[in-house]
């Protein structure tokens, strides 16, 4: 049970409340919590600890804190814990509190779960706690969600102005500095989708894995084909896009260039389409043709037999069969 | 050794099977192993730290024994029947399907043996005008807990007494010594998975060496099983055409072909959910990183033209040896087949006629036989060439 009897309001001098790392659990500015602070001021108390030798360090408010701050005042509205409590407990008070605000951040519930790590275990917390913050109760995951909290600032802003996602962010956290910091440079570049962060960051895993190379040198390969022209969002993503493909898939990509340079070489009337089963995969394909009239339709039928042979076919099917890997 | 695949410390029996001969031939085999009791099977999941590898569960199935290929409706199955006799494998090969494909982190093998054997004896004598093909491999090694819990000695003599049916025993491991006295009467296949030397050394930790396997394959040829081997998963990396030719040829220079019954090939297929779990043990797996693309059943794959050019390069290779031996592609597109073997099944009756056929003329097995167990079983629809 907690000692609340022993616990007591006070007003207390600003200068004489010292913050603690280990009890801010948030860096964000929370512009919606400062407007209300303006208009009302500070409505609910601080909270403090009162340590053996007579610190004030504060537990909860470090957002009012820094408005007061900011504001010029001299006392705050304050909950004073005794040194009866040690700073284990009322970490745990913290925690558990702030864990149950709705709409944290990554970063505040990141900040959560490596304090927590610090009072249970690995398992424990993978097991009772990260699914309460949406993350998978796996085993290892806590691990991941700690090399968050250890990534750069900046890195960490791009995350909370929603430049990477945050479920990329979680995967960005497991690479090394340098390749993180590379892909940070290209998304705030890009500016895309999460469906295509998502893409992109899949494309440069593949290929460092592939060629056993960092990250980063993927990423040093993207930033020479971006340049330094003056390409809008949208073209370098499109940009981006097209090299990854290029450099993934080659086979793939001969066989398209391949089966539209065979199909414009026929000069197929306007209006009959052939479609490949995506991917080249499977059975079915589809001719599409347009018509407004019977003898269009048959005009433009005629016009395909003449064109199409079983040896064109067989190209436009299979490609260039004499093509090795 | 990579082939010694420790026994058990723990084996768990279910209640109702604890006088299974199974359960006494595990209690002989495995002395030191403790054996508990349980009311029924544990619920665990994948997601559980705890180490399972030296754990053995022995439960009762409820369900049907005999089942289909899980076939899918854009690629060509072979339509073979599975007898399901136990789940899960300790050879621990990297990119084993099952990792994704079951949701317990445990081995367990089937105790009620004779509802099992009764059922396959049931279903197969009352079709006799039907050929099948059964095997006990998909969700499984057919060999790994031979030494301990002696399937084979129940399964193999069954079959000898069945007329229209063949099993087929697939495995990467060398437990054969129990398969030398069994009276199999022509009626049994012994089958290998094959790779390239560089997949079986490194991503097959717990198989046997390439070498043990063809030694193994030529003891149960000497016995008078038939072979089979299958080139599945093919991988596609730096040296592939090398390493694949050198396979092929010391395979032929070991067993002659006229008993082997067919040979399959399957380049590496994966469903994506594979790939993380993958990953998750080896981050750097390269495997799953090259040229996959998207496919209708849900599953990564090899963009088709490298697939070709894996399967062209294996059937030539193994036609230099064979000529006339029975080769075909495990779930391919009959564009694919068509672009390989210059024919697609649906043009010949279909992937089940032709292993049915190469299992009549090389065993001498389901000579009267109409039907293939594939018209009985394969619930879904076959593919049809686009031309």
């Amino acid at each position: 049970m907690i000692g609340w009897d022993n616990v007591f309001f006070k007003y207390l001098l600003l200068e004489s409340i010292e913050s603690d790392e280990d009890f801010r659990l948030t860096s964000t500015y929370n512009p919606r919590l400062y407007s209300i602070l303006n208009i009302s001021g500070i409505l609910s108390p601080l909270w403090v600890w009162e340590t053996s030798s007579n610190r004030l360090v504060l537990i909860d408010g470090y957002s009012r804190y820094g408005w007061a701050k900011g504001t010029g005042c001299y006392t705050l509205p304050c909950l004073v814990f005794p040194s009866s409590f040690s700073k284990e407990e009322l970490l745990k008070m913290r925690i558990l509190t702030k864990s149950s605000e709705s709409n944290l951040s990554l970063e505040e519930k990141a900040n959560i779960v490596e304090r927590l790590l610090r009072l249970y275990s690995a398992r424990e917390v993978e097991r009772n706690f990260l699914p309460l913050f949406s993350f998978p109760s796996k085993p290892g995951f806590s691990k991941v969600i700690v090399a968050f909290t250890k990534t750069s600032k900046e890195f960490r802003c791009a995350v909370r102005e929603g430049i990477i996602d945050e479920r990329i962010a979680l995967v960005l956290a497991t690479w090394d500095e340098e390749s993180r910091h590379g892909m940070l440079r290209l998304l705030k570049k890009l500016r895309c989708s999460v469906s295509i962060q998502r893409e992109i960051l899949e494309s440069v895993e593949d290929l460092g894995r592939a060629k056993n190379i960092p990250y980063s040198e993927v990423l040093r390969e993207i930033e020479v084909v971006l340049g330094d022209q003056n390409l809008s969002p949208r073209e370098g993503t499109e940009r981006v896009r097209h090299f990854l493909k290029a450099l993934l898939f080659p086979n793939l990509m001969a066989r398209r260039n391949s089966f539209e340079k065979t199909l414009k070489s026929l000069e197929l009337p306007y209006g009959v389409e052939l479609k490949p089963p995506d991917q080249f995969e499977g059975d079915e394909w589809e001719m599409k043709v347009r018509f407004s009239k019977p003898q269009e339709l048959l005009d433009k039928l005629k016009i395909f037999n003449s064109k199409i042979s079983m040896e064109v076919l067989d190209k436009i099917f299979y490609g260039d069969r004499h093509r090795s890997l | 050794m990579a082939t010694d695949i420790d026994p058990f410390d723990d084996v768990f029996v279910e209640e109702s099977v604890r006088e299974s001969p199974i359960v006494r031939e595990l209690r002989k085999n495995l002395p030191e192993a403790r054996f508990y009791c349980l009311s029924s099977e544990p619920c665990y999941r994948n997601s559980l730290s705890e180490d399972f590898s030296k754990k053995l569960y022995v439960i009762r199935f409820k369900g049907r024994f005999l089942r289909s290929c899980p076939a899918t409706r854009f690629y060509h199955c072979c339509g073979y029947t599975i007898l399901h006799f136990g789940e899960h494998c300790t050879v621990g090969c990297t990119y084993c399907i099952l990792q994704a494909y079951l949701n317990q982190p445990y081995i367990k093998i089937f105790g009620n043996l004779e509802e099992m054997l009764s059922e396959v004896k049931g279903v197969l004598l009352q079709y006799p005008q039907v050929l099948f093909r059964v095997g006990t491999g998909e969700f499984t090694d057919s060999l790994l807990l031979d030494p301990w819990a002696g399937y084979s000695s129940h399964f193999v003599p069954l079959f000898a007494t069945i007329p229209n049916a063949v099993l087929e025993l697939k495995t990467k491991t060398a437990f054969v010594d129990r398969l030398k006295d069994l009276p199999h009467g022509g009626h049994t296949i012994v089958s290998w998975s094959l790779n390239a030397p560089s997949i079986m050394t490194q991503e097959e930790a717990n198989a046997a060496p390439f070498e043990l396997r063809l030694e193994c394959a030529r003891r149960c040829l000497e016995w008078g099983y038939f072979l089979s081997f299958h080139f599945d998963p093919i991988f596609f990396f730096p040296g592939w055409e090398k390493e694949y030719a050198l396979v092929v040829r010391e395979l032929f220079e070991t067993i002659p072909p006229r008993k082997i019954v067919y040979i399959s090939l399957g380049a590496f297929r994966f469903m994506p959910e594979l790939k993380g779990r993958i990953l998750e043990k080896n981050p750097t797996w390269k495997f799953a990183s090259g040229e996959f693309v998207p496919c209708p059943d849900g599953k990564r794959r090899y963009f088709v033209d490298i697939r070709v050019g894996l399967y062209k390069f294996l059937l030539e290779a193994i036609r230099s040896y064979a000529p006339d031996i029975c080769v075909y592609l495990c779930m391919e597109s009959g564009s694919v087949w068509k672009r390989v073997f210059g024919y697609s099944p649906d043009e010949v009756g279909g992937l089940p006629r032709i292993l049915d056929d190469a299992v009549r003329k090389t065993m001498k097995v389901g000579m009267n036989c109409l039907n293939s167990a594939a018209s009985l079983f394969l619930r879904k629809p076959q593919p049809y060439s686009s031309i």
